[in-house]
């Protein structure tokens, strides 16, 4: 099991953050706590998120509406990303000259690749 | 981190406060490892200028800096995750509806088309899970109604071991302040995401509403530890049972069984209950429980437990350290 944290440790780990912020931020829905029977349950994950949240409202000045849109952005940038890797990964299992053939499609431009 | 901060930030020694400010937020944008998750150096670089920063943006560390009293060592911070290291990673909450769970939800016929029909309606999928297909077809249509599918949900809950392990349905108290029943498959996996089709928000003008997700994690329970499908214990048990053998009680999670201790049993040694492990998903197939002994000692050792042990090793003594040379 991971580590988990609560609402102080959390506010203790992140220097830039409120109670206030914190509040704010799971309303929106943008930090979304583990609910358990000692309340909400922080992990890794949302505390690396929770501070790249911070940095982003405090040392760019970012309002928290933009900030949502932000996040969300990172997250489909991810979630492509996680897409591409597998995309690669099944490339990169088939024959050479398939490969190939994808990657002279890819660099050389939108034609579709000529029937074999 | 001994470098001088005002190199790290690239700026003279006396900068404003603005242009410390300026120079980080520059070197921020461009390094800041979660805005520029393919370079690889940009984590050295950020962790640099924030270092640097920390240490300038306050005018009196600064001064205290510039005279001597401290040196850029002190700022160093404690070792710092950045979200894209868990952004990749297996059960991110945040990726669930976005893709996350390969190209969960996608008919692997209707994989290539899938991708490129979302290029062609313009990256129907939008904001917060956007928009459905119904966007680009019927607006784009004459005379047609607007229709939006409602956008997707993301959750955490907490689950007691047994109910992942069993299966369970429980409830989930939403930020609105509504619930949703949450039904736990058999097997659930810590960190694993539970898609509810149509328990998102509503969609537009009649489309269907959003899914919601539901990422679980797994508490864990005092007796039994897992590792994948297998369920793992330890079990004690006492010098007669291990000398003698015999058979002892075990907690399952069926409950408890009865488990034959071969004669002569060490500590550290495990047995395997077959079938006795949770279901694994795919298969159907229960893995197995590892019981583990471990030998306990009586709460005392008496006199003639001491007496019969000193006897016993004038004639069969063993060295079980035999061969372990360091």
């Amino acid at each position: 099991m991971k580590q988990r944290y609560f609402e102080k440790d959390v506010i203790e780990a992140i220097e830039l953050l409120t109670p206030g912020r914190l509040e704010r931020f799971v309303k929106m829905q943008v930090i979304s706590p583990m609910q358990t029977d000692e309340g909400p349950a922080y992990r890794d994950v949302d505390l690396a998120r929770l501070e790249l949240m911070c940095e982003l409202s405090e040392h760019f000045g970012m309002e928290e509406d933009a900030l949502e849109i932000v996040m969300s952005l990172i997250d489909q940038m991810h979630a492509l990303r996680n897409r591409l890797r597998l995309m690669a990964r099944a490339i990169e299992a088939e024959p050479e000259e398939v490969r190939l053939r994808i990657a002279r499609f890819i660099c050389e431009g939108n034609e579709p690749p000529p029937e074999q | 981190m001994t470098m001088d901060p005002y190199e790290a930030l690239g700026v003279k020694k006396t900068a404003t406060d603005a242009e410390i400010k300026k120079a980080y937020r520059k070197i921020a944008k461009e390094s800041h490892p979660d805005l520029n998750p393919d370079d690889k150096e940009a984590e050295a670089r950020f962790k640099a200028a924030s270092a640097a920063y920390d240490l300038l943006k306050d005018p009196e560390q600064r001064a205290r800096f510039d005279r001597g009293e401290i040196d850029a060592q002190g700022q160093e911070r404690p070792e710092r995750h950045f979200y894209r290291d868990f952004a990749g990673a297996e059960g991110n909450p945040y990726q669930a509806g976005r893709g996350f769970e390969g190209f969960g939800g996608i008919d692997p016929e209707d994989l290539f088309a899938d991708i490129l029909r979302q290029r062609a309606q313009g990256g129907a999928h939008g904001f917060g899970g956007g928009f459905g297909d119904e966007y680009g077809r019927d607006f784009g249509g004459a005379r047609t109604t607007f229709k939006a599918r409602g956008p997707d949900m993301r959750y955490s809950m907490e689950v007691p071991f047994m109910d992942a392990v069993k299966g369970a349905t429980t409830r989930i108290t939403l930020p609105t302040g509504g619930t949703l029943d949450v039904k736990i498959p058999e097997g659930t996996k810590d960190g694993q995401t539970i898609r509810l089709r149509g328990k998102g928000g509503p969609g537009i003008g009649g489309g269907p509403a959003g899914d919601a997700y539901v990422t679980i994690g797994v508490k864990p329970h005092p007796l039994f530890r897992r590792e994948e499908d297998d369920i793992l214990i330890t079990l004690p048990i006492s010098i007669d049972e291990a000398v003698l053998g015999g058979k002892v009680e075990a907690p399952t999670i069926d409950g408890p069984v009865k488990v034959t201790i071969p004669k002569g049993a060490s500590s550290g040694q495990v047995l395997r209950l077959r079938g006795r492990g949770v279901k694994n998903r795919r298969t159907g197939k229960r893995g197995d429980q590892k019981i583990e002994l471990r030998i306990v000692m009586p709460p005392k050792i008496d006199e003639e437990l001491e007496s019969f042990m000193k006897e016993w090793r004038k004639k069969h003594a063993y060295n079980p350290r035999k061969g372990m040379k360091t």
